[in-house]
């Protein structure tokens, strides 16, 4: 009689560029493990190592902001806001562009440095008073991916394992 | 330990454009530690004696009847007369079926589930959201309601078996 356990498989989530955004074009399993800890451990290596070469704006990079986050662009305003992080640059229709990279990378850069202030004077042309400049600086990396939770690069599948 | 192991999965099904991807089902039906093992699995799968687990759409992004831009356009598999299997693209649920779309209708009707409605397109269009429908209906079904759907569908070739190096 075969014995069923769980599998824990880390699987890449091929973003191909499809001359206009990039599209998941592949899932490739990567390692699969029988402990979910070390499957989630062994994923999140991977996905801050692949954040580290993204350089795109999640909504550019996923094909718009409905692909990149489940938030309303709404609640992601809010959330930036509450952040004390400045929000992106308004488009020629005026409206905030989401794709534009420079802010994205300006915004990465400024959460994950501390000595970097003047990112926010020069996006906003405004300066944050110390104890919002403070609550800026308290955001992690991660915090400011989460907001954009549609754009994975490996995800955790688990399912039936059978073994004799 | 790193080990291997045999992973049943869904061919690779590529969406030409769907808003929303997050509808597409997942892809991992499940694993082995023996390469017979994985194999006999998945001949049982390919003769329909089987139906895989319910998260595992038949339909993908399938959603709709007639081409209409910007509604889950969708490749598959398919098997031709040769016997060999093609990537190709889809458009109606006669390509997947062998009994046409009336005969995959009656199949639906007669494991008693309900039939998906059609909704009014981006360009006027009804178009026929079968992915919802699989995920809504079918997935919430019992196996004895699914593996007939599963079966009706017979000019798909669905799985495949890959490995992938396993820490145990």
């Amino acid at each position: 009689m075969a014995r069923v356990q769980k599998a824990y498989v880390v699987q890449r989530l091929d973003w191909q560029y499809n001359d206009n955004w990039w599209d998941i074009n592949e899932l490739e399993p990567v390692k699969a493990f029988t402990d979910r800890e070390r499957a989630e451990r062994f994923r999140l290596e991977l996905e801050l190592e692949k954040r580290g070469d993204c350089t795109f704006s999640p909504a550019f990079y996923a094909g718009g902001l409905r692909r990149a986050s489940s938030r309303s662009e709404a609640e992601l305003r809010r959330e930036l806001e509450a952040m004390c992080l400045p929000l992106p640059p308004l488009d020629q229709d005026h409206e905030l562009d989401w794709s534009d990279g420079d802010w994205w990378r300006a915004v990465l850069a400024l959460v994950a440095d501390p000595s970097a202030p003047a990112y926010y004077a020069r996006l906003t042309g405004k300066k944050l008073s110390p104890a919002m400049y403070e609550r800026a600086l308290a955001v992690s990396p991660d915090q400011l991916w989460a907001l954009f939770d549609r754009l994975r690069f490996y995800e955790l599948v688990e399912i039936e394992l059978e073994r004799p | 330990v790193t080990d291997q192991l045999f992973l049943v999965r869904l061919r690779h099904e590529y969406v030409e454009r769907d808003d929303d991807r997050h509808l597409q089902s997942p892809s991992l039906v499940k694993a082995f530690d023996s390469a017979v093992a994985a194999r006999d699995y998945l001949d049982a799968l390919d003769a329909r004696s089987v139906c895989p687990p319910p998260p595992i759409s038949a339909l993908g992004a399938f959603a709709q009847l007639a081409p209409e831009v910007g509604h889950g356009a969708f490749y598959a598999w398919l098997r031709s007369a040769d016997g060999s299997v093609q990537e190709r693209f889809v458009s109606s649920i006669a390509q997947l079926c062998s009994l046409g779309e009336e005969g995959f209708r009656e199949r639906v009707r007669s494991v008693g589930l309900a039939l998906p409605q059609a909704l009014p397109g981006t360009k006027g269009q009804p178009y026929i959201p079968w992915h919802v429908w699989w995920r809504e209906v079918v997935g919430k079904s019992t196996e004895a309601q699914r593996l007939p759907l599963w079966a009706a569908l017979d000019r798909v070739s669905y799985f495949e078996v890959t490995t992938v190096p396993c820490e145990l």
